[in-house]
């Protein structure tokens, strides 16, 4: 016959039982995987009277999830559907054939997911692919496949979600062009390898020449060529049926965006010229994306206008590229940085690093909404 | 007891020479010279009698080149005074802004000096000074409004900034948690203008403008403490450790003789 415990025994036999079930409860709680923080949410939809604003979100070195996020609503609440972001190969393909997406993924999805088009920028010379003490912007021919194997890569990855990719940025600096002397026929061959690559992962793709940056410099300079120049050159070493669209940069530094344009002037209006460019080689059906430019009000750098006039001057030239028919998006630089750099650079964007919205944004957010006295001076 | 008389003397030998080792120690710390700091940039500055400051001279009225040709400015003046305390010359090296903490960590200068504000990230790699002036936003009133002591008193009155300016942003900050009318104008002059002639009741706006628009005595005053911070500071490399304690011995001193009012005074 079993024995019964005492009463005082059973109930401090219940309490351990109990204390274990809650000890059990918590350790399984702990290693229950983690709900995620940020939740992607409903897909949005862009709403704007310009279809063609655009801003440079730079959020290549954002870790912050939240933040990646927020930077995005609020371009989407500014009313710019277009985004151009930047993926470092070097950070995506760290050894050949070894691709790591995990943070271009989430820059995209969340993109996407605010109805936002996303403009691929893809350089950044991997170590593996340059010689020892050369720049990141170095690559040299021996590793044009190599460039070009990562574009089929990324846009097949991509596939569905990103369908405008830019090959190399600015080679008509010598700074981009790893401090050598600009070369357009050899970036004229770097861009048909990574068309050809492209259209073959994904044949809907556009791809995007360029990104010519504005600069006046004449042959023989050790620093860069005339973009005017540059993609003359290009069209020259048969760059024609290898580009979809002409990604150019687009500054209008001390200068109101409808000052007319000249050969040996720096200005917004320049883009008109590359566009001349384009037409005298039968080119003029495509399209121009300006995925560069705008205006600063640095109080100290000699290129720099008042804030009121970037104000003026940004809305000025979103509703002029609304008029280009041959520009399909102006994407301002840039949106906000993930620390302050504490130079002049600050003082192009619209949202501080502590995501604090400066009055530029705000204008343009009521210009975007429709407002009609944007053009309206203010007091004084 | 035998046992435990050996264990006491034991013990007290132990105690006796641990206390001979920590005088004997403390001797030896006591008569050892004290090292002395090694500062390779400020041995260089003593040795060549040349302190070399990198300045971006782009900046009135800080530093820039007068009509003459002359670099001249407040910073420029309080380099040279620098110098003169350190019992040296001093030699500007220009250098676009940008170029300033390349040109500081490659050692082509000695200090920044130019207008420079802290930048805390760059903590670990340079080391910086007691600012010597704060450019940071600030309220501005009339003279004789003793009404409106700080941002505060700024309910229901008629604030006005420059348009788009960070004193545009902070306005905008304020009124997520008071109400007042907004008053923006293209420049910093205007609203200040506006001030003077009775149109709004403050304005909030940069230091350096104010100086600047103060200077023709226009009966206007700064209050309450600064909107925000900006402060200007010479930057040097972390191991100068001499040069930094001179540096920040004679902006104190240079601060409580009121000689970094009067550069403010002659140059804004």
């Amino acid at each position: 016959m079993a024995q019964q415990l005492p009463r005082i025994e059973r109930t401090e036999l219940a309490a351990h039982l109990a204390r274990a079930m809650a000890l059990v409860l918590v350790l399984a709680a702990a290693s229950a995987r983690p709900q995620p923080i940020i939740i992607l949410g409903q897909p949005h939809v862009v709403q704007t009277v310009n279809p063609k604003m655009g801003v440079h979100t730079r959020l290549t070195d954002e870790v912050e999830e939240w933040k990646i996020q927020r930077t995005l609503q609020l371009v989407r609440e500014v009313g710019a559907p277009w985004v151009v972001e930047y993926f470092p190969w070097g950070y995506m393909e760290p050894a050949k054939g070894q691709f790591d997406w995990q943070h271009a993924d989430m820059v995209v999805e969340h993109a996407v997911n605010q109805g936002l088009t996303v403009i691929a920028r893809l350089d950044f010379v991997p170590e593996w692919a340059r010689p020892k003490d050369t720049t990141f912007r170095y690559l040299d021919e021996e590793h044009f496949a190599d460039y070009a194997d990562f574009v089929y890569a990324f846009v097949d990855h991509f596939r569905g979600r990103v369908d405008y990719f830019v090959i190399w940025n600015e080679p008509n600096l010598s700074f981009e062009w790893g401090y050598r002397p600009v070369d357009p026929d050899g970036y004229t061959q770097l861009l048909k390898l990574a068309y050809s690559r492209a259209k073959e992962a994904n044949p809907d793709c556009f791809v995007l020449a360029g990104a010519l940056a504005p600069t006046i410099a004449r042959e023989g300079n050790e620093w860069g060529l005339s973009d005017l120049i540059f993609l003359q050159r290009m069209y020259d070493a048969g760059a024609r049926d290898y580009f979809d669209i002409l990604a150019i940069h687009s500054y209008g530094y001390v200068f109101p965006p409808d000052e007319p344009p000249a050969d040996d002037k720096i200005n917004f209006s320049r883009a008109e010229l590359i566009r001349d460019v384009m037409v005298h080689n039968n080119d003029g059906d495509k399209k121009i994306i300006i995925t560069e430019g705008g205006w600063n009000d640095h109080p100290r750098w000699t290129k720099a206008v008042r804030p009121y006039q970037r104000i003026l001057y940004t809305i000025q030239a979103y509703e002029m590229a609304k008029e280009w028919d041959w520009c399909q998006a102006l994407v301002i630089w840039s949106f906000r940085t993930p620390v302050p750099e504490r130079n002049f650079r600050d003082y192009y964007t619209l949202v501080t690093s502590g995501f604090i919205l400066k009055p530029i944004y705000l204008e343009i957010q009521s210009y975007a909404r429709g407002a009609s006295d944007w053009l309206a001076q203010p007091s004084g | 007891m035998g046992d435990q008389n050996r264990l006491k003397t034991i013990s007290a030998v132990l105690v006796a020479m641990l206390a001979i080792l920590t005088i004997a120690a403390a001797i030896w710390v006591l008569l050892t010279p004290a090292q002395t700091v090694k500062d390779q940039t400020w041995e260089r500055i003593q040795q060549d009698g040349v302190m070399r400051v990198g300045m971006d001279a782009s900046y009135p009225p800080f530093e820039f080149f007068d009509q003459q040709g002359n670099l001249v400015g407040f910073d420029v003046d309080l380099a040279h005074e620098l110098g003169r305390r350190f019992g040296v010359n001093v030699d500007f090296v220009i250098i676009s802004f940008d170029g300033l903490y390349d040109a500081l960590r490659i050692q082509r200068v000695d200090l920044i000096l130019s207008a420079l504000p802290l930048d805390l990230r760059l903590t670990e790699d340079v080391a910086y000074s007691h600012p010597y002036f704060n450019a940071g936003q600030v309220l501005v009133v009339r003279e004789d409004d003793a009404g409106v002591t700080c941002v505060d008193d700024l309910a229901a009155r008629k604030v006005g900034v420059e348009w788009g300016s960070m004193g545009d942003v902070e306005a905008r900050q304020l009124l997520r948690r008071m109400e007042f009318d907004l008053f923006p104008y293209p420049t910093p002059q205007e609203a200040l203008a506006a001030l003077c002639s009775d149109e709004i009741d403050a304005v909030i706006v940069d230091t350096v403008s104010v100086y600047q628009f103060s200077k023709q005595g226009n009966g206007i005053k700064i209050v309450g403490p600064p909107v925000t911070d900006d402060p200007y500071v010479i930057a040097t490399l972390l191991g100068s450790y001499v040069l930094q304690e001179r540096l920040n011995e004679a902006i104190l001193e240079m601060s409580a003789s009121g000689y970094l009012d009067q550069l403010r005074v002659k140059w804004f």
